[in-house]
């Protein structure tokens, strides 16, 4: 959503080299990555941390996106993290970035995710997820934006519980390095057309903060969202805020060593090496 | 014991060589472990899962998943089956069931699962619902091969009816059984395990792969198929002696 100006400026001036694709998951845009279609890619961060370590070139540019995630559901009795004991859980497949996150701040709230809590895998996709929340299926959950405000637009009773990203400032002392900005090695080999591009999405994300009423509009105008309304309420709810990856390496690597002590695997067995931020 | 080799092993050991060199040439071609790791790789993976301590409890759930719908599916198979074989107007009246379960893609049973049952109760519904229809036309089949003269005969001699199922109906059965239940099981074991990969319970082969793919670790995910190959492989082992038992004991 940050880089809906972006997108629109690029479209109005029609280049024809230049594509946006905006994928439902993850692992799609992963996809692309290990086949090398993709010259710049946004990602969980995590998963990032893997395609680096397992050899993949790109790198590491920027934080645009500073945590998306929401515990969110019908279930009026939870004020407090104990209230959660057992509840049964939603979430989007294991060991992806929600999961995780979830079960680093039950953690350092005196709650185990295998004992204490039922979470349940059962609907893999943000999607489905979505789905089974808003048809009342699923009644606690952990979901990102823009999903939280559309799920909660379609169906009033379900209302926002936690905001993982503020339980994870409490936790943390810093905000959730949570979305990464990469690119090709092969791109950065031009670095002032690649600074170009860089500028561009840091200016877009800049001007979303600042216009959300222009930015929803044109959210809609590119069916990212169907509603304005819902792109409205998502715009302050998803933490855009375009920071380099240079200006900010330990807190980067602070985000992933957590990752790496609950199992390395999460970030692709070790933590990554100072390539990997541009 | 001698171990002796018959002319068949030779040529399915062969096999299996020339299955590893494809995959060895594949991999040498591709360059890329993050595509298909190196045989060798693999296999030192599966080793180290075989000593990992989550291992039992994943292998373990999966097979006893396995067994669940296995028992349940070949109970309710042959009370079915043998209905069906004994009477056309029920066989003509669960036909059609059966034609639909066996022909809705196992995904579209899964995907309603999901919606349906709890993440560990998935895999063991999807196995039940591929192998019973396996086991029940098996069944009623073998019924329906038995000779009519043969038990009309019997009947004339009054033989008693306790004789003519032991002695008779048994026996004719009995075959039917084990490749319905060969098949069935092959089939069963792929149900499961997608149904895992899916549901994502908490123990599990499935849930062991889910993980793989999504933290890019390829050789654990080839190891994972490769013991999910053994377990089959394994159980198929198992019906067959279970035959040759029961051929030893009619005769």
């Amino acid at each position: 959503m940050g880089m809906i100006r972006l997108i629109d400026s690029i479209s109005r001036a029609g280049h024809p080299d230049m594509k946006i694709e905006i994928l439902n998951e993850p692992m799609q845009v992963r996809k692309m990555m290990l086949d090398g279609s993709a010259d710049y890619a946004i990602l969980p961060t995590t998963m990032a941390a893997i395609l680096y370590n397992k050899g993949l070139d790109y790198r590491l540019i920027a934080i645009p996106v500073w945590g998306t995630l929401y515990l969110f559901g019908s279930d009026t009795t939870i004020t407090r993290w104990d209230d959660l004991r057992n509840k049964r859980i939603y979430a989007m497949a294991r060991g992806m970035t929600p999961d995780v996150v979830f079960r680093y701040l039950l953690g350092q709230n005196g709650i185990s995710p295998d004992t204490d809590i039922t979470l349940d895998y059962s609907f893999p996709t943000h999607i489905d997820l979505a789905n089974a929340v808003a048809a009342g299926r699923a009644e606690l959950a952990v979901i990102s934006e823009p999903l939280v405000s559309l799920v909660m637009q379609k169906n009033k009773n379900i209302r926002a519980i936690f905001d993982l990203n503020l339980e994870w400032d409490r936790a943390q002392g810093i905000p959730m390095a949570q979305t990464a900005f990469l690119g090709s090695t092969e791109m950065l080999k031009h670095p002032q057309q690649a600074e170009q591009l860089i500028s561009a999405y840091e200016r877009s994300s800049r001007w979303v903060n600042q216009n959300p009423d222009s930015a929803a509009a044109l959210i809609v105008k590119y069916n990212i969202l169907p509603d304005e309304e819902v792109a409205l309420q998502s715009i302050p709810r998803s933490n855009l805020d375009f920071v380099r990856a240079g200006s900010i390496r330990s807190q980067i690597a602070e985000y992933l060593e957590i990752f790496y002590h609950m199992n390395p695997d999460i970030i692709g067995g070790k933590l990554p090496d100072e390539d990997f931020i541009y | 014991m001698k171990i002796s080799f018959t002319k068949k092993q030779y040529i399915s050991f062969a096999a299996i060589i020339v299955m590893l060199l494809i995959w060895k040439i594949l991999a040498l071609f591709l360059d890329s472990a993050l595509i298909l790791p190196h045989p060798e790789d693999t296999l030192v993976t599966v080793v180290k899962l075989f000593t990992d301590a989550g291992f039992i409890a994943a292998a373990g759930t999966t097979i006893l998943r396995g067994i669940t719908g296995f028992i349940i599916s070949g109970m309710l198979g042959m009370a079915v089956g043998i209905l069906a074989g004994i009477s056309p107007g029920f066989n003509a009246f669960i036909t059609p069931f059966l034609v639909t379960i066996r022909s809705v893609p196992v995904i579209s049973l899964i995907l309603l699962a999901l919606i349906w049952f709890s993440p560990n109760a998935v895999p063991v519904f999807i196995a039940m619902l591929t192998m019973f229809p396996f086991i029940c036309t098996n069944v009623s089949d073998g019924i329906r091969s038995v000779d009519p003269e043969l038990t009309e005969m019997a009947r004339l001699y009054r033989v008693p009816a306790g004789r003519i199922i032991s002695e008779v109906y048994i026996p004719a059965i009995i075959p039917f059984i084990i490749s319905g239940a060969s098949s069935a099981m092959g089939i069963g074991w792929r149900a499961i395990i997608i149904g895992e990969v899916l549901s994502q319970p908490y123990y599990g082969i499935g849930t062991r792969m889910q993980e793989a793919q999504t933290f890019l670790n390829v050789d654990a995910l080839i190891a994972w198929t490769l013991i999910a190959v053994l377990i089959s492989y394994g159980f198929e082992k198992l019906i067959r002696l279970g035959e040759r038992k029961i051929v030893v004991w009619k005769v």
